[in-house]
Order: C-alpha cells, then structure tokens, then sequence
C-alpha cells in the first residue's frame, strides 16, 4: 500500500542549516534503500506558492505567503507500507529527524482500488507515462 | 498555474508549492558535498526503478 505523509509546520524564512541536510539526507537515504520512502520534497517559504479555488464554476487565485494558517505544508512523502500502522511508523520517524510539526497520513489509491477496469486501466497509463 | 486550473475537478482548492531545488540549499552547503551525495541518491533511487 502506498501512503501520502504532508507535513505542516510552522513557517520559517531560512533554508535548512548543513546539520539539519545532513541529518534528512541520512534519513531519506536509509527509507529509500529499504524501499519503504518512494518519493519525498521539502517546499520552498509559501511566499512563491498560491492556492488555486474552483466553487461555482468559478476559478481564484490566491497568491502566498499563507499568514493565515498557523502552520502550512512543509514537505511531503510517498511512503510504502504494508499497513496503515507501519505508515505511522515511518512517519514517527520522519518527525523526530524533522522536528515539531504535523503529518497527515493518507493512503493512496492503487490500481486494485478502482471499481471499474477503465479507471484502473487509467491510472495505470498515468504511471506509465510519468 | 494554467495547469492546475485545467485539473477536471468540479469543485475544491489546489495549493501550488515550489519545492526545494539543488541551488535553493547552497547557502547550507557551500561546498556541495551535500548536494552531491543527494544527488548520488537520486541516482541510486532512480537505478532501483
């Protein structure tokens, strides 16, 4: 099973310090070689993002930073776990290198989790092509 | 951005985020080891297929 980790912290202005890269690096290098971290990014200050609303067919734009919000997205993971408690697990883990904050934890649709074949077959072709 | 407002959605909000690039740690990294062993990472993920 395939799982979405976001996690939101408090937003700072500067870029991870070398200690803290080194730190993540050596995470991220060990969850990838055990095959269990598929896919990870950190996001830059939301100050160069935007959230982007449709309601009653009506798109608008937002442009960051998110002041808002107490604590915005920080990064991401795709983790593959065989249950949702190894997931959280992992994402434990994930926090204790990273620091304060919070991780939503979600599972991702597989090809198996479609009702119809000509969904499944759908994301099969989006993988295929990405 | 012109992206995300062609996603078939009908209702809902998408937030863009520009994630972290190699250049954006080099104020932590003046030297590029980190960057390299990353990158040596990256390489090694994508070999794994």
């Amino acid at each position: 099973m395939r799982f979405l980790s976001i996690y939101k912290t408090v937003e700072r202005a500067t870029p991870p310090s070398a200690e803290e890269m080194e730190a993540m690096g050596q995470f991220v290098g060990e969850m990838m070689s055990t095959g269990a971290l598929l896919a990870t990014e950190g996001c830059l200050p939301s100050v160069r993002g935007a959230r982007v609303r449709l309601a009653g067919g009506e798109v608008s734009v937002t442009d960051g930073p998110f002041t808002e919000a107490k604590e915005v997205v920080g990064g991401f993971a795709i983790l593959q776990a065989d249950s949702r408690e190894e997931a959280i697990e992992l994402t434990k883990r994930f926090l204790a290198v990273a620091g304060e904050g919070e991780c939503e934890v979600r599972q991702l649709y597989d090809a198996g989790d479609f009702d119809t074949p000509c969904a499944g077959s759908g994301e099969l072709q989006l993988t295929a092509q990405a | 951005m012109e992206w995300v407002k062609r996603i078939p959605f009908k209702e809902g909000e998408v937030e863009i985020r520009r994630v972290f690039e190699s250049e954006d740690f080099a104020p932590s990294d003046p030297g590029g080891e980190l960057l390299a062993a990353e990158e040596r990472l990256r390489a090694q993920v994508a070999a794994q297929g």
